[in-house]
């Protein structure tokens, strides 16, 4: 191909988006008509034509033995980590939390009702109550001891998050996220800090913006969670940045070297990286 | 008998029913592969991206709410794979060459010269897209590929409609080139920002 048969050669981003839309069967009857009046777009429009076909034609061959492999492990992922489905429909906002936090203390009152039930029969039979809890102290004792176990979990990617940001819309739906979702589960005064806006990352400049924003002081930005403390997949808990959100997923953001990156807290698999901004 | 539609089978696997959640990833995984395989370019990469693009899926499913289809979801989630394996394989030590897969290694033609023919195609490709800055790549790759209209791939990238326009036609003007047999149309640079 000479240079002057070139079409792409000197072509404008006006040229460009016309060619690609005639392939793409979007333009008009008038801009068609126009585009069709124009050696260097209908030249354009078949090279363009020609990567279309190329893609569209040259299928990929499906490894059964990759495939399956891959199923398998998404399967063993899913009975790792089974989800309560009715406790998270969807419907919006805080109330996906408050329909956990129903849930929950609604087991919390069957269990402590059925203790009382059992404790009011072990007291008639002893005449003592002292073992009788009384159901609000069943109540606010299972309660903790939920809270202590979930926080427990919970502290290592969502704690800084989660201590601001009780309410959040997406608050990842995994047990350990559920930790930190519950009311005053990384405060002891019980209050509810403001909800804090929870970045969900799709890509290396959501990531950098995410870097920047927590540089910038943001309220309620600095990493205070046990992931702070402890570090998690191998990082200092200085190197800890803060969390977020990956494509709706649990996302936790660590400096390494000159390098940020978002990791998933629970497999440490790298979701995203980037040059530290 | 069950419904088979993907809302269906989501509900079922968000119910802990696995076998609704295995016949999803099955019905899903061959796209996902494609994407997979033509933004990465390797065969192995583009395995692993679809194993990890399924495991997010699987850890995303209840987290899935509609707002756009589960394909255009799906494609999200094979995109940052691929892009993810990407930056993995740029950080690894160069294998011999580092170039795209050799010829061969997927099945062809069963007749020799339309064998030859077909490896020599899925070579040229392989290059041609190699040759495309990444963020062309993955847009050219999901409108011809993924048959993605501007919007769902829109949603995917996270990017404005007319930078989804401007890539699409920047990379398919590349590409084309680059097919057609113009040596110096891969080492064009955008003129302009996408």
């Amino acid at each position: 191909m000479t240079d002057d048969l070139d079409p792409l050669r000197d072509a404008s981003d006006a040229v460009l988006l016309q060619a690609s839309a005639y392939v793409d069967g979007v333009l008009t009857a008038v801009e068609r008509a126009t585009a069709e009046g124009s050696p260097q777009v209908m030249a354009l429009v078949a090279q363009m034509t020609t990567a279309r076909t190329a893609l569209a034609s040259a299928s990929v061959a499906v490894d059964s033995r990759h495939r399956d492999g891959a199923i398998a492990a998404a399967l063993a992922l899913h009975r790792s980590h089974p989800v309560d489905a009715d406790a998270r429909m969807r419907t919006g906002g805080g109330r996906v939390l408050e329909l956990r936090r129903s849930r929950r203390w609604l087991g919390s009152l069957a269990a402590a009702a059925l203790v009382a039930v059992v404790g009011i029969g072990v007291a008639s039979l002893v005449a003592s109550d002292g073992d009788e809890p009384a159901t609000s102290d069943s109540f606010s004792i299972e309660a903790a001891s939920a809270s202590t176990q979930l926080a427990d979990t919970g502290a290592t990617s969502d704690g800084d998050q989660r201590s601001g940001g009780v309410d959040e819309i997406n608050a990842p739906a995994s047990i350990a996220d559920d930790a930190t979702a519950q009311p005053g589960g990384g405060d002891p005064s019980g209050a509810l800090p403001a909800a804090l806006p929870t970045p969900d990352l799709a890509t290396e400049s959501d990531l950098r913006d995410f870097v920047r924003a927590r540089a910038a002081g943001s309220p309620g930005s600095v990493a205070t969670s046990a992931a702070a403390d402890s570090g998690v997949c191998g990082y200092d808990g200085a190197d800890v940045i803060g969390s977020a959100t990956y494509l709706g997923g649990p996302s936790l953001v660590v400096v390494d070297g000159d390098e940020v990156v978002a990791l998933d807290p629970e497999t440490c698999v790298e979701q995203l990286r980037a040059h530290a901004p | 008998m069950a419904a088979d539609d993907d809302a269906s089978l989501i509900s079922a696997a968000r119910a802990g029913d696995t076998v609704a959640l295995d016949r999803l990833l099955r019905r899903h995984y061959d796209r996902v592969l494609a994407v997979c395989r033509r933004v990465t370019g390797h065969d192995a990469d583009a395995a692993d991206a679809a194993q990890e693009a399924l495991m997010a899926i699987v850890r995303g499913l209840d987290r899935f709410d509609g707002r756009s289809s589960f394909g255009t979801w799906v494609y999200r989630i094979a995109t940052n794979a691929s892009l993810d394996e990407l930056r993995r394989r740029r950080r690894r030590p160069l294998l011999a060459g580092g170039q795209p897969d050799a010829p061969g290694t997927e099945p062809v033609d069963a007749t020799a010269a339309n064998r030859l023919d077909a490896i020599d195609a899925r070579s040229e490709l392989d290059a041609a897209l190699a040759g495309l800055a990444e963020e062309f790549r993955v847009a050219v790759v999901l409108r011809d590929v993924g048959d993605l209209d501007y919007a769902e791939i829109a949603e995917v990238l996270g990017v404005p409609l007319g930078t989804v326009k401007s890539r699409i036609a920047r990379g398919r003007a590349l590409l084309g080139a680059a097919l057609s047999g113009n040596s110096d149309a891969s080492d064009q640079r955008p003129r302009s920002a996408p």
